[in-house]
């Protein structure tokens, strides 16, 4: 199969990168760019362990051609870290004890980002329909609802200590 | 002992900082230079002949390195004895290939292994491989199975075990019976739905050593996989990783043994990740079962009598189906005394997926049955619901039906009442809508069969900087298995929980701790840390007390400092455990912590002194909300109320409850794979529904402790209770609504309008 | 996935050449979210996959007269906070709400969901009851409209030519009707997010003097091959007022517009019973002033 250079911006860094036409942009992120916190849960955008941001709008980057990523801005997980400091949402599921196995919570936290980027008081109606498409088995969301609440109230605005290299 | 620092506190998980940053690796985040990708050809039948396989176009295929099939498996047939099973079914032995040879029992049973450079060839691979097959009819359905002309599942009698139990006069209990009730429930196949799918990486050392680095729930498959290589139990390492959700899912043997045929094979480092539509076909489901109830009492509402018919569908290999009947059998009479009880139970091959553990064991089941009972009696006698109940709980020093004693407190009036009492005034009634409130109280076990003789291992040491290690076997499922372990070390030791590093979940460098199942870590390994962590305190306030020159009655440690309680001596730990090291002394303490034993069990008991080490009792009300012309339920309501013995991390305790109500609620009105003839219909998570956070209330909590559990400080175990009475909790608040006992799940909005129009 | 080549034209006229060659067998990729799924599954094998979500031109969602023009591309969420729909065509923002989850909707585009032609196409039951239509374009640069009522044949078949691409949705005239127009919309689902519809009901209204009804349009989704416009229901209502009886009487006609079969979700008799529920529903919900 073919193979065509990608250019596109991962959590702030340009990136050039040879792919095939068919791989999904989670796989490129995860196989490619050891972006390991994307992650796969069903593969067809059922439960939304895969989410990123790309430019801008929270969306399941196993539904994404990597090739339909070319010039965009992705954010992933890792991208929150950037400036070396844990980001109020991380900090929050820590604290309110929203994070049980931990392998929704890249993809709940992305889709809650997403929504407070455009909103930054949501109710507590707006923010289950924000990670509706974010499936969790271990903690029955209230715990993840409080945890995105206390971000939006204010409670958990301060970005948190230095993140470990 | 002294007031307690740490324990019963909403403490942060050390586990959750990393996960919340992305940093953890799972099974499938893990990469080996060079590695192989592997894929496994799974059956297209759920019944029929292998007439052949031929691998030859699939192994021409450059890039592909390794095909298995049966023959090539060294020790392929792997027969288990059936746990206490007696000379009428007879001496079973259950038969379960790691690959099909000649026979395929269910559709995606694993016939073919395949290792390629790419994940790409070896998909391609996997489809030139051609099987040839001969259908064979199909039996799916356990009641059918078990007529002398259904096909044989297996050789000898698709009847798997049995079990019952009998106590006092049946029929004499029902002659003395004022009212009595006779149910048939029925429950389905639900899948456990974590989000990580199966998968790890597997590689050979240089001595030889096999490791596999994968998800699991128990690591002691490593024996198991020795077995099916045919070498050294010493030769297989299994490392755990973080899990992302098992249930009891992970709790079998998944990818292991595949990785680790393909490692010895190729001698290259393998990977195996399932996809979803995989996981679903590969992995066990929770036991459908039909449950025959009847059930007496007196007017005053004493329960007289209880006969009960348990038939679950084992699927189409053992596993732990016997295992998970011997869990329903005992507890299919509830938390109640009752002197006259006959319970018989069977668990059947059929040609559908497999049947193994899944959170509850036989509880949930049961539960459901056991729970629409007391409320249809309730409603019979005209009995308040919460009256009948507290008349016949069973309390503490008193004997089950199925003749354990019950050792712990027994706060079910407790839950049950302040459960009820916590729904919130119902809402208005609308046009169109039926409110209803029911609630169900339960038990369930925590700790493994004590017939197994189970034990976990610990070891605790401490560095020359007075920071900790503490080494053991224990796979971290999510709940926060190792966090509270860390904790438990903490407030013993006086190290704060930054300062302490815990490896788990490693069959070759942690002591063995036993599975992550059955509510057992807290209770066991739990206990083995503690037992480790006193040892080591005392050994460190010995050395302390001689530097001092106090008795170690009067020491304690904090913050890492040895201090005298009612003095203002006080010495840094740091400089102690120079002092050990300087005298020889050992700084670290390894404990083994035995559950209490019993002899084995057999089919043909109709008693049992102790079958388990101690039971969690709990309580949950439901509010639903049910639209008259759709039969949309809407769970409005949902209050879990346990007693926990002792909370050891609050949000881990909080977090399971909410956690367990939640999957409760997707088996009661979502949850099934729809398996017709042994074809799973659910075959995805578009398909396979679990609650959304649109789809459930937020759970409220009330968590009470006795401290008269066996686990540290007092604790009791919560993981599976937590769901155990979710679906007998809705059912009834769905009669209560609608006057309408619904006896199979799920409780769909099609079955509501159905039986709406029938009552009409 | 199966294998294939990728092309992103900038402009249509590159789409329109790419796909005007037959020799090669093309799928067009726009949200993907079905797409993708069925590449995955190995159910679809295009030789070239033609990515149009690129092109900047199609998404859009404006007024043109007193019509309502959408771009072809235009994501569903744009539906969800589109003023002008929430003043002008309600029925489609309400609808929206309930399209799979907020992940899909950020992907999913309106061109898309139509083309894909599911029986359950959620977009496409709102649209159709709005008398709405789809303007398209085809390698010959010809273009065409044609009703959305018309436009799907069978279950993920539509009347689009291989080498035909929707460009642009238009509802027509809804205003200047004084406020006369009601809508309402009801999705049965077996969850409330991430549910493949059991049936979904777009009913809107020309209402004379509050309650007469001048004219009805009825459409229905996941009770036939594709989604239906209920006539037999559409009749009972038409030049007659709004009243409970009138209801009933058209939940009972659309037993005649509908065809549902058994699946995985619910069986055709629950179909029936709910295609009744929801016309019922709906009306009173536009007699309650919806």
């Amino acid at each position: 199969m073919k193979k065509y250079t990608l250019h596109m911006v991962v959590n702030g860094e340009e990136i050039s990168i040879e792919t095939k036409p068919n791989a999904t942009l989670l796989e490129v992120l995860r196989d490619e760019l050891n972006l390991m916190e994307v992650k796969e849960g069903c593969g067809q955008g059922d439960c939304g362990a895969c989410a990123v941001i790309l430019d801008g709008k929270a969306v399941n980057s196993c539904l994404t051609l990597a090739m339909q990523a070319e010039g965009r801005e992705i954010t992933t997980l890792s991208g929150l870290n950037k400036n070396g400091k844990i980001h109020p949402l991380q900090k929050s599921f820590v604290s309110h004890g929203a994070i049980q196995c931990g392998f929704c919570t890249p993809g709940m936290i992305m889709s809650a980002k997403a929504l407070l980027d455009k909103n930054p008081h949501p109710t507590r109606d707006e923010i289950k329909i924000a990670i509706s498409g974010n499936l969790c088995r271990c903690t029955g969301y209230k715990k993840i609802i409080e945890a995105i609440e206390a971000v939006t109230k204010g409670k958990e605005e301060k970005e948190g200590e230095n993140v470990r290299a | 002992m002294s007031e307690l620092k740490l324990i019963g506190k909403p403490a942060q998980r050390y586990d959750a900082r990393d996960k919340a940053l992305g940093i953890t690796k799972y099974g499938a985040d893990f990469v080996m230079p060079g590695m192989l990708h592997a894929k496994v050809l799974r059956s297209k039948y759920p019944s029929a002949k292998i007439l052949s396989i031929n691998t030859h176009e699939a192994e021409r295929l450059p890039g592909v390195k390794a095909i298995i099939t049966a023959k090539d498996v060294p020790y392929n047939e792997r027969a288990s004895n059936v746990v206490g099973q007696t000379t009428e079914i007879g001496a079973i032995q259950a038969i379960q290939p790691v690959l099909a040879k000649d026979r395929v029992r269910f559709l995606g049973e694993p016939i073919a292994l395949i290792a390629a450079e790419s994940l790409e060839i070896a998909e391609k691979a996997t489809n030139l491989i051609k099987v040839d097959y001969e259908k064979l009819p199909v039996v799916s359905d356990p009641i059918e199975a078990m007529k002398p002309s259904s096909p044989l599942v297996h050789e000898g009698s698709n009847i798997l075990a049995k079990w019952k139990i009998a106590k006092g006069d049946i029929e004499k209990g029902f002659k003395e019976s004022d009212v009595i009730v006779e149910n048939t429930y029925y429950t389905q196949f639900q899948d456990h739905a974590y989000m990580e799918l199966e998968g790890g990486v597997a590689w050979i050392d240089n001595d030889e050593v096999i490791n596999i680095r994968l998800t699991t729930q128990v690591i002691e498959h490593y024996r198991d996989v020795a077995k099916v290589l045919g070498v050294p139990e010493s030769k297989i390492r299994v490392i755990g990783t973080f899990i992302g959700g098992g249930f009891g899912g992970k709790e079998d043997v998944t990818v292991e043994t595949f990785l680790a045929l393909l490692v010895q094979k190729t001698k290259k480092p393998v990977k195996l990740i399932y996809t979803r539509e995989e996981s679903i076909l590969a992995h066990d489901k929770r036991h459908p079962f039909v449950m025959k109830y009847k059930t007496g009492a007196k007017k005053n509402g004493k329960l007289v009598a209880l006969k009960a018919e348990l038939v679950s569908d084992a699927g189409a290999y053992a596993y732990l189906s016997p295992w998970v009947l011997l869990y329903a059998t005992v507890h299919a009479s509830g938390p109640y005394d009752i002197p006259n009880i006959k319970v018989d139970s069977k668990t059947v091959y059929t040609n559908n997926i497999f049947t193994s553990a899944f959170r509850c064991f036989g509880g949930t089941q049961v539960c459901f049955a056991y729970e629409s009972q007391m409320d249809e009696l309730a409603h019979k006698l005209g009995m308040d619901s919460l009256k009948i109940r507290e008349i016949n709980y069973i309390k503490r020093g008193e004997k089950l039906p199925a003749g354990q004693r019950i050792e712990s407190t027994v706060a079910l009036t407790e839950t049950a009442s302040r459960a009820w009492k916590a729904l919130e005034k119902p809402n208005k009634s609308k046009k169109g809508k039926r409110i209803g409130r029911g609630f169900a109280s339960m038990m369930q076990s925590y700790g493994r069969l004590t017939m197994l003789h189970d034990s976990s291992h610990a070891w605790v040491g401490i560095e020359m900087d007075g920071s900790l290690i503490i080494r053991t076997g224990v796979p971290d499922l999510g709940g926060g298995q190792g966090s509270s372990l860390v904790q438990i070390a903490s407030e013993i030791l006086g190290i704060p929980g930054e300062d302490i590093s815990i490896h788990l979940t490693d069959s070759s460098l942690t002591p063995l701790a036993g599975t992550t199942t059955a509510t057992r870590q807290l209770y066991m390994s739990g206990n083995a840390v503690l037992q480790a962590s006193r040892n080591l305190r005392n050994m460190i306030l010995s050395r302390a007390s001689q530097m001092l020159n106090v008795s170690k009655e009067e020491l304690d440690l904090t913050d890492k400092k040895v201090i005298v309680k009612k003095g203002k001596k006080e010495i840094p730990l740091v400089d102690v455990v120079k002092e050990m090291a300087a005298d020889g002394l050992p700084r670290n303490s390894f404990a083994m912590f035995n559950a209490p034993f019993s002899k084995p069990l057999n089919s043909e008991m109709e008693q049992y002194e102790r079958v388990f080490p101690d039971f969690t009792f709990g309580t949950q009300a439901a509010e639903v909300e049910i639209d008259e012309e759709t039969g949309k339920i809407k769970v409005t309501q949902l209050v879990s109320s346990y007693d926990v013995g002792r909370v050891v991390n609050r949000n881990s305790v909080e977090g399971q409850m909410e956690g367990g109500a939640v999957m409760g609620i997707g088996y009661a009105l979502l949850e099934d794979i729809k398996s017709e003839k042994g074809i799973i219909q659910a075959k995805n998570l578009a398909q396979y529904l679990i609650p959304t956070s649109l789809d459930v209330p937020e759970v409220k909590t009330i968590i009470l402790e006795s401290k008269t559990g066996l686990g540290p400080f007092g604790a009791k175990g919560i993981g599976e209770p937590s769901m155990t009475p979710t679906a007998a909790a809705i059912a009834n608040a769905i009669y209560d609504a609608t006057g309408i006992r619904f006896t199979s799940l799920p409780i769909t909005p099609e079955k509501i309008i159905m039986a709406l129009k029938k009552k009409e | 996935m199966v294998e294939f080549d990728y092309i992103a034209p900038k402009t249509m006229d590159e789409v329109l050449e790419v796909i005007g060659k037959p020799e090669r067998k093309n799928s067009l990729l726009a949200g993907g979210t079905n797409l993708i799924v069925n590449l995955r599954a190995n159910k679809i094998k295009p030789e070239i996959v033609v990515d149009i979500s690129r092109l900047a031109d199609f998404s859009y969602i404006r007024k043109d007269g007193e019509k309502i023009k959408i771009g072809s591309l235009t994501n569903i969420s744009e539906f969800t906070t589109s003023e002008l729909l929430n003043h002008q065509a309600k029925i489609l923002r309400e609808s929206s709400i309930q399209f799979a989850n907020p992940l899909i909707r950020n992907k999913a585009t309106i061109g898309g969901n139509l083309a894909d032609a599911s029986p359950a196409a959620d977009a496409a039951i709102p649209l159709i009851a709005l008398g709405a239509k789809v303007e398209t374009i085809d390698s010959n640069h010809k273009k065409r409209e044609i009703p959305i009522e018309e436009l799907f044949l069978a279950p993920n078949k539509t009347l689009l030519k291989k080498d035909e691409v929707i460009t642009e949705i238009e509802i027509p005239s809804l205003n200047g009707n004084n406020g006369n127009l009601k809508s309402a919309y009801e999705k049965l689902g077996l969850r409330n997010a991430m549910a493949i519809s059991i049936v979904s009901v777009a009913i809107v209204l020309k209402l004379k003097d509050g309650k007469y009804i001048d004219d009805a349009k009825v459409a229905l989704g996941s009770i036939a091959p594709k989604p239906i416009r209920a006539r037999n229901v559409e009749n009972v209502l038409k030049e007659e007022t709004l009243s409970q009886s009138l209801i009933e009487k058209s939940a009972e006609v659309v037993l005649d517009d509908i065809n549902p079969i058994t699946d995985v979700r619910a069986s055709a008799d629950y179909r029936r019973m709910m295609s009744k529920a929801l016309i019922k529903n709906a009306l009173n919900k536009i007699m309650l002033g919806g």
